[in-house]
């Protein structure tokens, strides 16, 4: 079946644009969530305040502050990457930055106290007691990629404006969700969304499961 | 030697923990009495070099410790250790836990395991090597953390209020080892409530309240202001 | 546990596994060099119909080596893009929107490709007595009915190709809509909107292909089409290639062979067929033979206000 072959293809394209993207935004966030972590000062504070806030940003809006930026006649635009999957992949990671941040901050602030001063007064350096606070806040860490997953799989608006959704090469989840109530084939996209809704609950069952033993 | 010059901490939420302490850690013992919410702990922290004094300086062996630069700091600091009151163990194996310090300082792995292992050994703890956080008592924990925070053998150990979760066979486990590290030169400062145990310990004793030296005796009149008390009870 | 070269082999290891699937995704489509890329923007409901994507198939069974991307937004975004130079085509049925862009000579070479016509549907007992009337007549009467609390509207609302025949069917009509209680704005697709019109017994203005697909699947029950004649219901297609003196950028070659490809006898013959098998009847007309009348109405419609 065709039809089957195309909900495949998407699939695997979502979850590759996605996980993509949390790794990259992580590549950035938690690091930034450590440094935070490990300073109680004014301007720390106001720094997690502004994450906070931002969390809530609409996908639009990222959207369209990055399809300005990489559009052809924006500063960017001779990256040429705008309607690719890597455009994608920015705007995902940075839609979900400010979320990554602020769970990660309260995670790490809360083991600091304890993990990093122990680590610290036994010996290690800086980048060691920070190892070490990764190490022990692993399983909620995860958990915080998986949510950050799966708002990257479940936005729209970035995907659409610097995705373009596009046939066969930036088409995902959501765009084709949109697409096909736009279309109204409303069963089709009630069934990617369907798809969505178990591929999400698969990933966390397991994350769980691993979790538990891990303990 | 450990010198705090007019050290003054306030959290970040405003309470006033320390105020304008100046002391030096000379003695093999120092004790630290005082109420709770005196300040003990914060005091330990900041000797401890893990809390930056809001005013003051921390000298160790008569330098800056808070204008050095990172690699410096982490000299000191592997000089100096910590023992929370609640110890705060890793996740892993109580072996694993007690190799941390080891490791980190880069030694070799196996070298690691082989120091870990004597020092459960002398602890008499060797049947827990295998076992997790969550699969110890509060006393096992507090010894887990004792011969973890001495398996790279510091110069300063500072134990907050170390005997509370031991039972009297511990106790005395934990004390031998103490007295034994002072004939090697290791310098303690224990925050305590137990009389005795500063009593039998120590040479110099300060008392803490509100954040600051109430006053600094020597064990002698501890001693016999015990006595004093051991021997109204008895006329009672 | 914890070792020092850690710190190094983990960044190396991000660094590396980035590069991979970056590079693996620039090769796997986009960079690969014997394929040429050309993107066109088009509005959203002409995009859904399938047309776009059936011509782009059609034309790559001849030119294998070139991928089509659309790229469906409303219309005022699809001619920014445009403007942007993000683009190289333009597929899109606003005339009056179009004009500016081609007054300020960003697109050019515009062609017209085929026309259909808009619909004003509504509940089956017809409350206004629209049917078979004149479409502006019929606006006056739904107005009518609709002050006498008997008949609603449901409009687009989202400024869309729809949305503003619509309101050029309210202004010929010298009436407005707006702001009354029975003028329903949903803001949403006309999938959406048509649903809505269902429910609540309304009429609405439409296009064929979203309508004719959700009357097949039974969703729309209660409505039925009351007119569908008229020359201010037509619907002109039209296609553009941005200018490549503004945008130099543009690969004009390409885009040129698709648009020829699309008014070629073999593509206005697939335009007239395409929908056909489904529906019964054509979505589209081809615009081939009629290109002067079909210029004549589209330039009445681009000097509309
Ligand atoms: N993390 C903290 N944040 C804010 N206030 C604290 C914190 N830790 C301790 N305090 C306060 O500082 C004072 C001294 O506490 P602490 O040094 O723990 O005393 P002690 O160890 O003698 O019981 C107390 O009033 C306590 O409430
Ligand atoms: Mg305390």
């Amino acid at each position: 079946m065709v039809l089957s072959s195309e909900v495949l293809e998407i699939t695997i394209r979502s979850l590759m644009i996605s996980s993509t993207a949390t790794i990259l935004s992580s590549s950035w966030s938690i690091p930034l969530s450590l440094r935070l972590s490990s300073s109680h000062s004014k301007l720390t504070n106001l720094i997690v305040s502004i994450f906070n806030a931002l969390i809530g940003l609409p996908t639009v809006i990222v959207g369209l502050f990055l399809y300005m930026l990489l559009s052809r006649t924006g500063p960017l635009g001779f990256l040429q990457i705008l309607y690719t999957p890597i455009a994608i992949i920015l705007g995902e990671a940075i839609l979900i930055t400010p979320l990554i941040v602020s769970l990660a901050y309260e995670v790490f602030y809360k083991a600091r106290v304890e993990y990093w001063e122990v680590a610290l007064t036994l010996g290690a350096d800086t980048y060691q007691a920070y190892r070490t606070m990764l190490r022990e806040t692993l399983s909620d860490v995860i958990i915080i990629f998986l949510i950050a997953f799966s708002r990257a799989l479940g936005e729209l608006g970035v995907a659409l404006i610097v995705g373009g959704n596009i046939r066969g090469f930036t088409r995902v989840f959501t765009t084709t969700i949109a697409l096909e109530i736009a279309k109204g084939n409303f069963e089709f996209a009630l069934t990617l969304g369907l798809i969505l809704l178990i591929i999400i609950s698969t990933i966390t069952a397991i994350i769980r499961i691993l979790g538990v033993r891990r303990e | 030697m450990i010198e705090l010059q007019n050290v003054t901490f306030v959290y970040p939420n405003g309470i006033l923990a320390l105020d304008n302490v100046t002391l030096k850690i000379t003695d093999e013992i120092t004790i630290i009495m005082g109420a709770n919410g005196s300040g003990k702990t914060t005091l330990l922290k900041i000797l401890a070099c893990l809390y930056k004094p809001t005013r003051g300086r921390v000298l160790i062996d008569g330098r800056d410790f808070w204008v050095l630069n990172k690699k410096e700091r982490l000299k000191i600091r592997r000089k100096i250790v910590y023992i929370h009151e609640n110890p705060v163990l890793f996740r892993g194996t109580v072996l694993e836990n007690i190799m941390y310090p080891l490791i980190v300082r880069d030694h070799h792995v196996e070298e690691a395991r082989k120091k870990a292992l004597s020092i459960v050994e002398k602890l008499g703890i060797k049947h827990l090597i295998n076992r997790r956080r969550q699969e110890l008592s509060a006393g096992e924990a507090q010894l887990v953390a004792f011969a973890r925070a001495i398996v790279a053998d510091p110069e300063y150990i500072l134990m907050d209020e170390p005997t509370n979760a031991l039972d009297s066979e511990k106790r005395e486990i934990v004390e031998n080892f103490i007295i034994q590290l002072v004939k090697k030169r290791r310098k303690f400062v224990i925050a305590t409530h137990d009389r005795l145990l500063a009593a039998r310990l120590s040479s110099k004793i300060i008392e803490l309240s509100e954040g600051k030296i109430l006053r600094i005796s020597s064990s002698n009149e501890l001693l016999a202001k015990i006595k004093s008390i051991l021997f109204q009870k008895d006329e009672s | 546990m914890v070792k020092k070269v850690d710190r190094k082999r983990i960044l190396a290891l991000l660094i590396l596994i980035l590069i991979m699937i970056v590079s693996a995704i620039i090769y796997w489509k986009y960079l690969t060099p014997s394929v040429k890329v050309l993107r066109v923007s088009t509005t959203t409901s002409l995009y859904a119909t399938g047309l776009l994507d059936f011509l782009a198939d059609e034309f790559k069974k001849m030119r294998p080596n070139v991928v089509i991307q659309f790229i469906a937004v409303g219309s005022g975004a699809a001619l920014k893009l445009a403007e942007k130079g993000d683009v190289d085509m333009v597929f899109v049925h606003a005339p009056n929107l179009e004009k500016e862009y081609i007054e300020e000579g960003i697109l050019i070479n515009g062609t017209i490709f085929a026309y259909n016509n808009f619909i004003i549907v509504g509940s089956v007992n017809d409350p206004a007595n629209i049917s078979n009337c004149d479409p502006v007549e019929a606006m006056r009467r739904i107005y009518e009915t609709g002050e006498a609390g008997k008949a609603l509207f449901v409009s687009r609302g989202d400024n869309s190709g729809t949305h503003q025949r619509e309101l050029l069917l309210w202004r010929l009509a010298e009436l407005n809509a707006t702001g009354k209680s029975w003028y329903i704005e949903t803001g949403s697709g006309m999938s959406e909107t048509l649903l809505v019109a269902n429910e609540k017994d309304a009429y609405t203005l439409t296009d064929t292909g979203t309508y004719l697909k959700l009357k097949r699947e039974n969703k729309l029950p209660n409505l039925e089409t009351l007119v569908d004649e008229g020359f201010v219901l037509l619907n002109i297609y039209s296609a553009y290639i941005v200018n490549p003196d503004v945008h130099p950028h543009v690969k004009y070659d390409l885009a040129m062979d698709f648009l020829l490809f699309v008014i070629s006898n073999e593509g206005q013959e697939l335009i007239g067929s395409y929908g056909v098998e489904e529906f019964g009847v054509p979505l589209f007309y081809p615009a081939k033979g009629k290109e002067n009348d079909l210029y004549s109405a589209w330039l009445w419609f681009a000097n509309q206000p």
